[in-house]
């Protein structure tokens, strides 16, 4: 090929690489978003195998559109709180008390003698006729108290502003705090993306602490040493997805896990060692990316899921 | 030597170690775990570094650009210019995938002087301004051996051919448009070009969108016939790069001693950048008059051109402004308010989720359109005042008698070095005393070993 040749050539592949640039610099400006590489189709894990799931809805109660924040099933009777309210109903949906707060509570624990309600920063304690007994000291500016569970003279708070779990005992003094945290490499410490940060005590009396960021549920001691973990991180059914899951938990008696997630909203039962058991309520059941039910259940096994979404309290029993 | 040998060893230790323990840390979280054959996609730019490797990379800049000056200036060593760029294609190309790079910068400097909001980080800094302060006193030498770019189109050079130089003049131009199109799109907070059509960090990443792949195979196919493309008709960075080099006290000289005129190195050079001698018969009195007739003509029209690139600038902001997010956005919703209740457009869905009014974007969009009428002004100023300085070049007759390096054009390879004969004859001369020093005669060193 001769020099002149290769000289038209060469411009050729010029022009054509300067036209390549203009048109797609026409075709695709900055900041046009096109089809989205990053998404998930999740679709195919709204549906769960049949065989999977072993309770049934069998009623529901609504909520008159109340906006709800939280519940506890205590003796046949569903504490509630939400927007600067406690009310108490039965399970057949009738009305037995109904008091206004002096904030919004975020959590509630029912007791034989009293009712442990948190607020953001606080806890306030209550007979069961709503009348307020104590209010203890706020925690601190950033904390974000999300749940509560009692275990004889101990109160357990978990405080997702600042990642910890807070221990106070009965006179409402700061016992101990712990944020999960040790030498070992399970003891990551608890990753709290949102406030979605539950702990439950078990009728082992064991204290149980959601490390949402690592798909985990971990079990310690009161002085917050780590005595024991599972965790599942799966888009399939037998584990947790999402930047914090499971949001909320209950315990059976027998010790298993009735676990909540929110996005794919779904609702399981773990045994005690994380072994998934059955599906209590597959995603189709709720909204789609909703927000995800707290959860609780009663001596019977029956589930009892507070709907943020539909705003009605959902119960299902085995079938 | 053997010290220098010696202290080459040691720091290429010294950077390997550092490596080490700096590449040593772990992500904080694993990353989620999806078991359902869910690909992750690659993500367009690569992770952010960590301080310590941030500055083990300027490290490495640094050491790198002052290794290929040594080879150039003091050793004149084409080898040493060869493997020190590749490994900068190693390192700053295949390992860094291209970012941070010296090219790109321009814009993260540019943003930073016109958006106080925007900090430049002092790597980024460092990366843009270090080649730029080693080419004003060695000239491009970040071009022979310290850019990854020229360095994966320096190695397919295969049969260069050499452009008529009406063609290279007006090929020569695209780099200053691009230069102040990359200016005038980062100084507006629009977009970042030079990195958008880097057609070589698809390659590097082994990831690329479609289009960017042909582009960089366009330009691979090209440089083995036209050396260097991307470099030569494009890069920006080379703009600011030629402009220091012209000022290089120390520059890369074709020959140790004296040239002998075997033009061994003009035909050497895949680049067209060595200037030959200018014949002093043609250099006449009536050639010198009319040159310097023309030469007038020109610089006195160079305000017009100045001010007609600058017109023509400020009318093609409309075009140019549709390149901003807001702007094109803005225009969208104005043409096609049914797009507000397509769920399908993201654009759209994702500023109405943002929280702003209709009305802040569309202030937003005037703003930005502002200023680009303003950089539109400058813009085109700055293509006339080019254009026209070129025109003016073409009757500077420069008295030269050798052939030399254009010191503007000259990517310091060394290419031409290994060429020389004259450099080849000293090599031996030195190689002779060497024996001779050592006890043998010149020449007779393998007979005595015999």
């Amino acid at each position: 090929m001769n020099k002149k040749n290769l000289t038209v050539i060469v411009v050729l592949v010029i022009a054509v690489i300067l036209l390549i640039i203009v048109m797609d610099f026409s075709k695709n400006r900055p900041g046009k978003l096109g089809e989205n590489p990053y998404a998930y189709d999740v679709d195919e894990f709204v549906t769960v195998d049949p065989s999977w799931i072993h309770y049934k809805e069998t009623r529901n109660i609504p909520l008159k559109n109340r906006q709800c924040t939280g519940f506890d099933i205590f003796e046949n009777e569903i504490y509630i709180v939400g927007e600067q309210f406690l009310q108490v109903i039965t399970t057949d949906g009738r009305q037995k008390l109904f008091r206004e707060l002096e904030a919004i509570p975020t959590c509630i624990k029912a007791e034989h003698d009293k009712l442990y309600i948190g607020f953001e920063r606080f806890l306030q304690l209550f007979d069961h006729e709503g009348n307020k007994l104590a209010s203890w000291e706020e925690l601190g500016e950033k904390t974000v108290i999300t749940s509560v569970a009692v275990k004889g003279e101990y109160i357990y708070v978990a405080d997702a502003g600042n990642r910890r779990v807070v221990i106070y005992d009965s006179s409402g003094v700061v016992k101990h705090e712990f944020e999960g945290k040790s030498t070992s490499e399970a003891g990551h410490g608890f990753i709290v993306p949102s406030p979605n940060f539950d702990l439950v005590v078990n009728n082992y009396g064991e204290l149980w602490v959601v490390n949402p960021g690592k798909h985990a549920i971990e079990n310690y001691t009161d002085d917050g040493e780590m005595r024991g973990f599972w965790q599942g991180s799966s888009m399939s059914v037998e584990g947790f997805t999402g930047c914090c899951n499971p949001a909320e938990i209950a315990v059976m008696e027998d010790g298993s896990f009735v676990t909540s997630e929110k996005g794919l909203v779904r609702i399981k039962i773990y045994d005690p060692s994380g072994r998934l058991k059955s599906v209590v309520a597959p995603p189709d059941k709720f909204k789609e990316e909703g927000r995800a039910p707290e959860v609780d259940t009663d001596e019977t096994g029956i589930i009892y899921a507070l709907d943020f979404d539909k705003m009605m309290i959902r119960i299902f029993e085995p079938k | 030597m053997m010290k220098f040998k010696g202290f080459l060893k040691i720091l290429f230790l010294l950077v390997l170690i550092l490596a080490g323990i700096l590449s040593a840390g772990q992500q904080r979280f694993p990353k989620p775990e999806f078991e359902t054959g869910y690909e992750q996609p690659t993500p367009t730019t690569p992770e952010p570094r960590s301080f310590g490797m941030e500055i083990a990379d300027t490290i490495i800049l640094a050491a790198v650009l002052s290794l290929v000056t040594y080879f150039i200036i003091r050793k004149r060593s084409r080898r040493g210019v060869l493997w020190t760029s590749i490994f900068t294609l190693v390192y700053f190309g295949f390992y860094r995938n291209g970012c941070i790079c010296s090219i790109g910068a321009i814009q993260n400097v540019a943003l930073s002087i016109f958006d106080p909001g925007y900090k430049i980080s002092v790597t980024v800094l460092i990366f843009f301004l270090l080649p730029l302060v080693f080419a004003l006193f060695f000239g491009r030498v970040f071009c022979a051996a310290a850019c990854p770019l020229g360095a994966i189109q320096d190695l397919l050079v295969i049969k260069p051919v050499s452009l008529p130089v009406w063609v290279r003049k007006t090929l020569g131009i695209f780099p200053y448009i691009y230069l102040a199109m990359a200016i005038l799109f980062a100084a507006t907070g629009s977009d970042f070009i030079i990195c958008r059509y880097d057609p070589f960090v698809g390659i590097f990443r082994m990831d690329a969108p479609f289009i960017m792949v042909i582009l960089g195979i366009c330009f691979l196919v090209l440089g083995m016939f036209f050396a260097r493309p991307y470099c030569r008709v494009f890069c920006p960075y080379g703009v600011l790069l030629s402009w220091m080099s012209r000022f290089s006290k120390y520059h890369l000289t074709i020959t140790p001693s004296e040239c002998i005129q075997c033009k061994l190195c003009s035909a050497s050079c895949p680049f067209d950048a060595i200037e030959a001698p200018v014949v002093e018969k043609y250099r006449t009195d009536q050639v010198l008059n009319r040159n310097r007739n023309r030469f007038i003509i020109f610089a006195l029209a160079l305000p017009l051109w100045i001010v007609a690139g600058g017109y023509i600038g400020s009318r093609a902001h409309i075009f140019l402004s549709k390149a901003n997010p807001d702007v094109y956005l803005a225009e969208l919703m104005i043409h096609h308010p049914e797009l507000k209740n397509d769920p399908d457009n993201i654009d759209i869905q994702s500023f109405l989720e943002s929280g702003d009014s209709f009305e802040q974007l569309v202030e937003k969009a005037s703003l930005v359109r502002q200023k680009f009428k303003t950089g539109g002004w400058y813009f085109g100023g700055f293509i006339g005042l080019v254009i026209g300085v070129m025109l003016m070049n073409q009757f500077i007759l420069r008295k030269q008698k050798d052939y030399v390096p254009n010191r503007a054009d000259c990517f310091s390879c060394g290419r031409c070095m290994d060429y020389c004969p004259v450099e080849k004859q000293d090599r031996n001369t030195d190689n002779q005393d060497d024996e001779f020093v050592n006890g043998n005669p010149p020449g007779t060193a393998f007979k005595n070993s015999m």
